[in-house]
């Protein structure tokens, strides 16, 4: 079995602090002295959408699932969900992977068979 | 710091309006706001338009000088300005910040767009661009998805309800019904928002502001001239800005704005009043929990009272603080670059006893406008002069 696939962040080499994108100011000391750093690509769904009305590019796509992911550093992520069996409010998902186009992919971690 | 008035405004209708192009639209409602001030073209020293996706949508930049000439203004400081759907209000602000600082004596503000007859999802791609496209736009979320994003947030944390939701749209169906500029002239029920199809789940379609052609305009010289020129004139009795994280993921808290809570602190403070002064407010109501979050944000309503509020009919024409009785985005449309010009001429009519929906007795209005999902907000506070 292959390890589940993570997600690389930025780390502030003075505080630890989690960002997502080179160049951000550090949340806690403003600076931004960065390194790349790999997180676990698990957490729950903050909130969810299902689009209906997409972007031209995504037009034959929808409907299609959105969701914030709150991973278990703590960090939050945007991503599509694989379908949409798995969207509610606190509900854990894993990341998938990540397409080059749409960020990162997540799925729902099914409970009951995990 | 010079005291400042708006001396006169002018709107087109906001909606579908296929016989004029962008800089029709524009200079339509400059020259109105120019007649209604009475103060003399040659009078105005420059112009500021507000303007979001008007490159993308009517291949169209370099507005702000076009505009200017075509007004016989050649010559002039002419400036774009552009911060999403807060475009407009943020380039009142700026005519605002030249007059007070002895800069300009008189400033032409207007904030023109034009969006129908464009396929839906070209519209839909142009207005994400106001979202973080590498960290989320690119995902598939659109603005309809954000605040859909931020409707469950709501939901989830002050047990707001669906109906108290819908009732934003009903109110403001209602309103837009008697506004004659007005996209939408009939009222809604909360069984027709609550069923209408889905845009982005769980927001529907009339929770949603029409797709609109636009343009409004106000001019803005210091108090003086105004008293001279225009019979009744509007002092701006305070300016506020904020910024705040363009990405939801950055945000504290999906259920507040700290650009608007920002920029509401800075224009309470300058205006010297309290949100319980306000007697008229329009705010950017860009899709139906954008206005109970407003409201919130702006001091107007307790935290997470939003809703309970609007239900009650405290926000109505007629209620305790009436809020978007122009319709707001809602019913009386958004052309996006316009909109926060459009508040402010609605809110002027308010303060001259001159509105469609006339709130009795208004003396003080605050006019407040949010671009992206939280990323700009400015509030502009009006009075009777
Ligand atoms: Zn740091």
């Amino acid at each position: 079995m292959t390890s589940p696939p993570r997600l690389t962040v930025y780390r502030c080499r003075r505080d630890g602090q989690l960002v997502m994108v080179r160049g951000d100011a550090c949340p806690t000391c403003s600076r931004s002295d960065l390194e790349p750093h790999e997180v676990s690509g698990e957490g729950f769904i903050v909130v969810w959408t299902t689009i209906h009305i997409p972007p031209t590019r995504y037009a034959n796509e929808a409907p299609y699932t959105v969701v914030l992911v709150e991973l278990e550093d703590g960090l939050r992520v945007m991503g599509r969900l694989l379908g949409d069996a798995g969207r509610g409010l606190g509900s854990q998902v894993r990341l998938d992977h990540v397409d080059p186009e749409r960020g990162p992919v997540f799925e729902a971690v099914d409970s009951f068979t995990a | 710091m010079r005291d400042v008035s708006i001396a006169g405004v002018g709107s087109t209708s906001f909606g579908k309006l296929p016989d004029s192009g962008i800089v029709e639209l524009a200079t339509d409602a400059c020259r109105e706001a120019l007649a209604d001030s009475g103060i003399p073209r040659e009078r105005v020293q420059a112009l500021y338009l507000g303007n979001f996706i008007g490159e993308r949508l009517a291949d169209q930049g370099a507005l702000a000088p076009i505009v200017a000439r075509r007004l016989g203004l050649d010559g002039i400081p002419a400036t774009k300005v552009e911060a999403a759907c807060a475009s407009g209000g943020i380039a009142l602000r700026h005519g605002y910040l030249t007059v007070t600082a002895g800069i300009h004596d008189v400033v032409l503000v207007a904030g023109v767009e034009k969006m129908t007859d464009i396929p839906t999802g070209d519209v839909t791609a142009a207005l994400a661009t106001a979202g973080d496209e590498g960290l989320e736009m690119r995902t598939g979320l659109t603005f309809p998805g954000a605040f859909a994003m931020v409707m469950q947030a709501h939901m989830a944390r002050y047990g707001t309800s669906r109906e108290q939701i819908a009732a934003v749209s009903v109110k403001n169906h209602d309103n837009g019904a008697a506004n004659p500029k007005a996209q939408f002239r009939k009222p809604t029920t909360i069984e027709e928002v609550v069923n209408s199809r889905f845009v982005a789940e769980p927001l529907r379609l009339f929770d949603c502001p029409p797709i609109s052609d636009g343009a409004a305009a106000a001019v803005v010289c210091t108090a003086d001239i105004a008293r001279r020129y225009a019979a009744p004139s509007v002092r701006i009795l305070a300016s506020g800005q904020g910024s705040g994280p363009v990405a939801l993921s950055g945000m504290d808290e999906l259920t507040s704005f700290p650009a608007t809570v920002r920029a509401a602190a800075e224009a309470y403070g300058q205006a010297g009043i309290d949100p319980g002064e306000v007697d008229v407010a329009e705010v950017h109501d860009c899709f139906t929990i954008a206005e109970l979050v407003a409201i919130e944000d702006l001091g107007l309503v307790a935290r997470g009272e939003g809703g309970r509020a609007v239900e009650a009919g405290e926000t109505a024409v007629g209620g305790r603080l009436p809020v978007n009785p122009s319709g707001g985005l809602i019913a009386k449309g958004h052309p996006v670059g316009a909109s926060g010009v459009g508040q402010v001429c609605e809110l002027v009519l308010q303060l001259r006893g001159e509105a469609a929906n006339q709130v009795d007795g208004a003396r003080i209005g605050l006019a407040h406008s949010l671009g992206g999902c939280g990323a700009a907000a400015t509030v502009h506070i009006l009075a009777h002069d």
